[in-house]
């Protein structure tokens, strides 16, 4: 059904399900609503321009092929909504339903009224291409109620304004949609291809390590990539995620063009990645920091219980996070120095200073 | 197996159980909800998982170890049991090192009476899979040395620091072996050096192996060595030596196995023109560069190869996370409370609703069998088969596909990352998470 011309009575050289690009494709995208956040980019770019541009984004996706579908995911402060597909909702309705707060409109009202009235901005339009629409309505819907739903203390922690977001809870539940929707993989291989697409604004959160960690692995692991458009500062935590599962991150420097970026960088799914050059950041710093200084390190050493790096031995002799005691003589044996030898002093006033460490060469300079 | 029924007599006295008898016809003649009650109690099944945090080795060194012997090509399992051996080796060095990013795995064969290096010890798959797939051409033959191939581990895993973990996994499909020397020596001598065996018995339960598992392992026997019933059985066996082992307290003071151990982060580098990495003297326009001896090496984690240090990345380590903070187990709620939600919380899939009077199948799971037994119930529902589970720190219901999608690729719960306050931890596991993020997120 997608051919136009009447070309499919020429042989093609495979059946069209057995290529990748023939294969419909699941985009999830988790949009980042922490209101400080976005409260912090207000200038060149709110939270309304952002949504109207990711709409947008979200139909040219379900343009592309008929069996393409969507979902999108609001991470909040303290909790996560599904925006759409919204469970409950029978989204196979054929009359168009009014969203307007100010009450239920007649369907005759809509066809004749055209064109939604703007105080609102719900999308009434009759007319619209029907996928569309319900998608777009279904978000500002949801959107709007999850917003007008958040009360002080929500965003409060500890009497200031948070800056979290629960980014680890929505790349959780992306997942899990993921593997109901692509999950029995029969003989042909599976029928849907998934992508995840995060837009965030908020920094990393240290407590959300771990969860993120085991999202990306299990990401990888179901060959789904994660791609990063991020507004405001850098993230490791979700460079690494672009990194590891094969996606795109883009750090938007000019966010008012936040359609564009979103257009040339982001709409192409896996199987055309193959055939373009995408912008991406290649430059990604994987040093870890030790525990004790906060230091970057290049050379750490690492408890082999617990996993966690230090930037020199620890002082007593154990690890601060574990708790257990390490084996004095391998601790002296990391704290040896090198020796240094010199050749021009005479042999009785030489001095030795502790034994040569292996891996390290002997200072001396070599006799005329 | 227990010889004892529980009627008090021997298995063998009781009545014959017709075990094909489980699948019926419902009214319209079709087996479809036969078959889909049959997959759920499979899924429920593979439910049950150990979650103690218990301390277990992380940097590992184990010995595969092939039976290459005549009895190899007995066709019980389809297409023989060498082939079918091989090609799950072939998965199991795949998941082991997807598990275990930083160990390394060696390959031993026994053919011929001899013990055949099939595999040095390494931290490559792409050279493991290599040489198990040159395994394949070849054919099984002779009997199989047991203590030919101990001894070869043995020697393999000599040089290993005493911070990493030795172990050997054998596919025995022989019932005997033919040693040079006396085998319980040996076993002395791998217990005095720390290794532990696990034996997977493709045929049947073998003395010696039994003693071997039981004496290297302090006296457990039941889960290190075991024999196959079905080939799924065997890949749960052999893939079930992916998780680390937990450590034993049997250590000697003076290797107490807690170490620290210095390695290196390097930092990607992106060069305009090409040049020759270290490790095999391939032209790379990128690589990895050695933080201490400033070498390119084009993979991680590797040794590097001039000056010896390791190098891994952070994720190398954050992949173990999970096996040292494992997930919870979900509760199953039954139809009293299922009400509270009509959807899974995490994919949303409707929930199905309280059945009426029709006639159900009751699934109970005893043991290592499933049986499905057809009653009437009688009106009223009961049992945990309301298809719901609940995480019991955020009370949130999922379904099962997502139950088994948590507990074994995700190691997260939605719900509990989805509620402001994350996980309801213990506080040295707080502590633990909050350290690990601040190693790994730069200033």
């Amino acid at each position: 059904m997608n051919a136009v011309d009447g070309s499919s009575h020429v042989p093609q050289v495979g059946f069209a399900s057995e290529l990748e690009e023939e294969l419909p494709s699941l985009l999830v995208l988790i949009l980042d609503t922490s209101p400080l956040g976005w409260g912090a980019q207000s200038p060149p770019i709110s939270l309304h321009d952002a949504v109207a541009s990711l709409l947008i984004f979200v139909n040219s996706h379900l343009a592309l092929n008929h069996s393409n579908e969507a979902a999108v995911i609001a991470s909040h402060t303290n909790c996560i909504k599904y925006l759409y597909p919204v469970a409950g909702e029978d989204y196979g309705a054929s009359a168009p339903k009014s969203t307007a707060t100010s009450g239920t409109e007649s369907s005759e009202e809509m066809i004749t009224n055209g064109q939604s009235n703007g105080d609102n901005g719900t999308l009434n339009d009759a007319s619209m291409y029907r996928q569309f629409r319900v998608v777009n309505e279904s978000v500002m819907k949801q959107l709007d109620l999850l917003l007008l739903g958040t009360s002080a203390s929500d965003i409060e922690h500890n009497g200031t304004i948070s800056d979290t977001t629960l980014i680890s809870g929505a790349l959780s539940t992306a997942l899990a949609y993921i593997n109901r929707l692509v999950g029995g993989v029969n003989d042909n291989g599976p029928k849907v291809r998934a992508r995840i697409m995060v837009v965030s604004v908020c920094s990393d959160l240290a407590s959300q390590y771990v969860p993120i960690m085991n999202c990306i692995f299990a990401a990888q692991k179901m060959k789904v990539p994660i791609d990063i458009c991020k507004i405001g500062n850098d993230t490791v935590f979700l460079q690494q995620a672009a990194d590891t599962t094969g996606g795109v991150y883009m750090h938007l420097e000019h966010p008012r063009g936040m359609i564009q970026y979103l257009m040339t960088a982001f709409l192409p799914d896996r199987a055309l990645r193959k055939h373009l050059v995408i912008p991406t950041q290649s430059s990604i710093d994987f040093r870890a920091a030790c525990f004790c200084h906060n230091r970057i390190v290049d050379i750490g050493y690492v408890c082999n219980i617990c996993l966690s790096i230090y930037c020199q031995p620890p002082a007593d002799g154990s690890c601060a996070i574990c708790d257990t005691i390490f084996d004095p003589k391998e601790l002296a044996d990391l704290l040896k120095k090198p020796v240094v030898v010199t050749t021009n002093v005479p042999k009785n006033k030489a001095k030795k200073k502790k034994k040569k460490d292996s891996d390290a060469t002997p200072n001396f300079t070599p006799g005329p | 197996m227990e010889l004892r029924s529980t009627a008090g007599g021997y298995i063998w006295e009781d009545s014959i159980q017709r075990s094909w008898d489980v699948v019926q016809e419902d009214a319209g003649g079709s087996l479809a909800g036969v078959v889909a009650e049959l997959v759920q109690a499979g899924k429920r099944k593979r439910l049950h998982y150990d979650t103690t945090p218990l301390q277990r080795g992380i940097i590992r060194h184990l010995i595969l170890v092939l039976d290459l012997s005549m009895s190899m090509s007995e066709k019980d399992l389809r297409p023989t049991r060498y082939q079918l051996s091989v090609s799950y080796a072939i998965q199991f060095v795949t998941d082991y090192f997807e598990q275990n990013p930083i160990s390394q795995l060696g390959i031993i064969g026994m053919r011929d009476g001899l013990a055949n290096l099939v595999s040095q010890l390494g931290g490559n798959p792409t050279e493991h899979i290599g040489a198990l797939q040159a395994l394949r051409k070849q054919e099984p033959s002779g009997d199989p040395s047991l203590q030919n191939a101990l001894e070869m581990a043995r020697g393999a895993l000599y040089h290993v620091p005493s911070h990493g973990t030795k172990e050997v996994v054998i596919i025995f499909g022989s019932l005997l072996s033919c040693d040079p020397g006396d085998i319980h020596k040996t076993v002395g001598i791998l217990k005095a050096e720390h290794v532990r065996v696990c034996i997977v018995g493709l045929a049947a339960e073998v003395a010696i192996c039994k003693e071997i598992c039981r004496r290297t392992n302090d006296g457990d026997s039941t889960s290190t060595y075991g024999v196959i019933l079905n080939e799924q059985h065997f890949k749960e066996l052999l893939l079930a030596s992916c998780t680390p082992p937990a450590s034993t307290k049997q250590k000697s003071s003076a290797s107490l196995g807690s170490d620290l151990m210095r390695m290196g982060f390097p930092s990607r580098i992106v060069e305009t023109s090409p040049s020759f990495c270290a490790c095999h003297s391939r032209l790379s326009k990128g690589g990895y560069i050695c933080p201490r001896c400033k070498v390119k090496v084009c993979s991680l984690p590797t040794e590097c190869p001039a000056c010896g240090l390791t190098l891994i990345l952070s994720t190398h380590l954050a992949r173990s996370y999970h096996h040292l903070m494992p997930l919870r187990n979900w509760d199953e709620v039954d139809w009293n409370d299922a009400k509270q939600a009509s959807s899974c919380f995490a994919c949303q899939l409707p929930f199905p609703t309280a059945p009426s009077s029709a006639p159900r199948l009751r699934v109970s799971v005893s043991g290592s069998t499933t049986n499905v037994t057809a009653t009437a119930a009688s009106g009223i529902a009961t049992g945990g088969a309301s298809g719901r589970f609940r995480c019991p720190s955020c009370k949130q219901m999922f379904c099962i596909d997502c139950d088994l999608f948590a507990h074994e690729i995700l190691h997260n719960c939605p719900g509990c990352e989805a509620a402001a306050g994350g996980r309801k931890l213990s506080n040295g596991q707080a502590a633990t998470e909050v350290s690990m993020a601040t190693t790994s997120a730069y200033a």
